[in-house]
């Protein structure tokens, strides 16, 4: 059930009336009716995959509390290490086992040792999922948080179906203390959980899956291509991935709100992005902020004594673990090495924050500023072509493609409209950059607010697309 | 007492603030107790470890990750260090 299909706005609607019919007033009720309904919403797709959600996060929420019960020690810490065996063990089983497996047959092939594959049907959300309850047990651990008492609440986290396919990677800090008490209708919040749901079905129904199209054509057919298409094809890939995940992050959130839950946002506006690390603090921030808490962290502190060479290790390690945790294969080991390359230099510098933040920038940029963000948008959407390449050599005939081909011309051309509408997108993002999304008009006069509505509802109505595109990151 | 006790604290700031120049290179920032990294400019993931390490080297003192996680601001850093420092 896709969140721009009809069947999900009747089932969110019959969610929202029962959350706040029934379950008014009582925390017990509305955390029933919300695990029931993640229970379905995500049963109907992978029933399966549910019955091991549903155990691993009760055993995540008993071991989390073992944990705690225990004073510092071995058997403290086994019981630790078995939670993070337990789950990075499925992670690696469902996702990277097929990839090994292969791996090891290429290399028995080529020794004359016969050969196999391993195919293992890969639970959705296992990505997103998964990192919550590593993040939880590590949090618990460490005596940053105190475990969840309650399992239903602890379930009911991990469930919860607003973020169940593809984020956010929320924290359990943030969210278990909002609905660990009865939670009442909150028309303000409500009223922008619809505004952001709009501009979340934009981004995608309108500015990504018109998108695709063309990325398809280019990406699909690319020694037919010239440089200049070519070029066009993975800037327009980047421009997609964003309409597609930040559109579904925005429904994401929106959804929540209605339920009167806020998860924390996964954008910031990355296109706008000044430098790598500014990039990487906007971008899927739920994961970013992940690594750099539970993986960049940890292993900086324990190389601290070796100088550049442990920086440089944990920035290498942690960019690695962002590109496989897009899955297994070597376009996203090759996508984690880039970033690292990126990143390595201004790290050792540490002119991280030093380069301009667009939220500080006037509204009209300067062209330093406009140099800076044109030159990363380009960097980045040669990178993430490699998300896009289904293999190593076309990712690689792409990047050929770009410096050699003698066609300079674009030869596959962008609709004049969905060009417009980018730039659309685009504008009003940059002048709603310090917000959270790009439809928070609250505080606007009601002729500016109801203008933009309408707006945005008439290029869904007719720009948009409903052929069940799914989610990009959903893949992961 | 009291007043050799706000002496050696005072020293402890003026360390820990020198410390915290020397990996930022600059000096923009207050002492203060609820200042905390998003404060002040240039502190972010990469410095913070730098500005760790700055910290055990000035004070010839080791800190358990736990220790750092739990950081909340310039105060509970203030009192991390005294207390790595009290003879036990």
């Amino acid at each position: 059930m896709l969140f721009n299909s009809a069947g999900f706005f009747l089932f969110m609607l019959a969610v929202w009336a029962v959350h706040w019919a029934v379950g008014r007033r009582s925390a017990l009720r509305q955390n029933l009716i919300l695990l029931a309904a993640s229970a379905v919403f995500y049963g109907l797709v992978d029933m399966r995959g549910l019955v091991m959600l549903l155990v691993g996060a009760v055993i995540n929420w008993a071991i989390a509390l073992r944990i705690a019960s225990l004073p510092e020690g071995r058997a403290r810490s086994r019981w630790f290490w078995a939670g993070i065996t337990l789950d990075l063990g499925l992670l690696v089983w469902f996702k990277y086992a097929g990839f090994l497996v292969e791996g090891l047959a290429d290399l028995l092939a080529r020794v004359g040792l016969g050969t196999g594959t391993l195919e293992i049907l890969l639970p959705l959300g296992i990505s997103f999922y998964t990192f919550q309850m590593l993040g939880y047990l590590m949090d618990v651990h460490h005596e940053e948080i105190e475990p969840c008492r309650d399992g239903l609440h602890f379930v009911t986290y991990v469930l919860f179906f607003p973020k169940m396919l593809a984020g956010p990677i929320e924290r359990a800090q943030h969210f278990l203390p909002q609905i660990a008490g009865p939670r009442s209708p909150d028309p303000e919040l409500m009223t922008d959980g619809l505004r952001q749901i709009l501009w979340g079905l934009f981004a995608k129904a309108v500015i990504a899956d018109n998108l695709a199209v063309f990325v398809d054509e280019v990406f699909d057919h690319h020694t037919t291509h010239g440089k200049g298409t070519l070029l066009l094809g993975t800037m327009g890939y980047l421009v997609q991935l964003y309409g597609d995940f930040s559109g579904y992050s925005n429904i994401a959130l929106g959804v929540s709100k209605l339920l009167g839950i806020r998860m924390m946002g996964n954008f910031a506006y990355p296109l706008f992005g000044t430098s790598v690390g500014d990039f990487w603090r906007r971008w899927h921030i739920s994961l970013s902020s992940w690594m750099m808490d539970y993986v960049f962290t940890p292993l900086s502190f324990l190389l601290r004594d070796r100088g550049r060479a442990g920086l440089v290790i944990s920035i290498s390690v942690t960019f690695l673990a962002v590109g496989l945790w897009h899955g297994a294969s070597w376009n996203y080991v090759v996508f984690g090495v880039l970033q690292s390359a990126y990143f390595i230099p201004i790290a050792l510098r540490q002119r991280i924050t030093q380069a301009p933040v667009a939220g500080n920038i006037t509204l009209i940029p300067g062209w330093g500023h406009l140099w800076r963000m044109g030159l990363l948008f380009l960097l980045m959407s040669l990178t993430f072509a490699l998300l896009r390449a289904t293999t190593l050599e076309q990712t690689a005939g792409i990047l050929k493609g770009i410096l050699t081909s003698p066609r300079v011309f674009i030869t596959e051309s962008l609709p004049v409209p969905l060009c417009l509408l980018v730039l659309g997108l685009l504008g009003v993002e940059w002048v709603q950059r310090g917000r959270e999304h790009g439809l928070e008009v609250a505080r606007l006069p009601a002729w500016v607010r109801r203008s933009a509505y309408s707006g945005v509802v008439l290029a869904i109505f007719f720009f948009g697309r409903f052929a069940q595109e799914e989610y990009i990151y959903i893949q992961f | 007492m009291t007043s050799t006790k706000t002496m050696e604290l005072e020293e402890l700031r003026g360390r820990i603030r020198r410390t915290v120049i020397a990996v930022l290179g600059h000096d923009r920032f207050e002492m203060r107790d609820d200042l905390t990294a998003r404060d002040v400019e240039g502190w972010d993931s990469l410095t913070h470890m730098s500005i760790i390490t700055g910290l055990e080297k000035e004070f010839g003192v080791r800190f358990k990750l736990k220790e750092i996680n739990k950081l909340k601001n310039m105060g509970s850093l203030i009192e991390l260090i005294r207390s790595k420092l009290e003879p036990t």
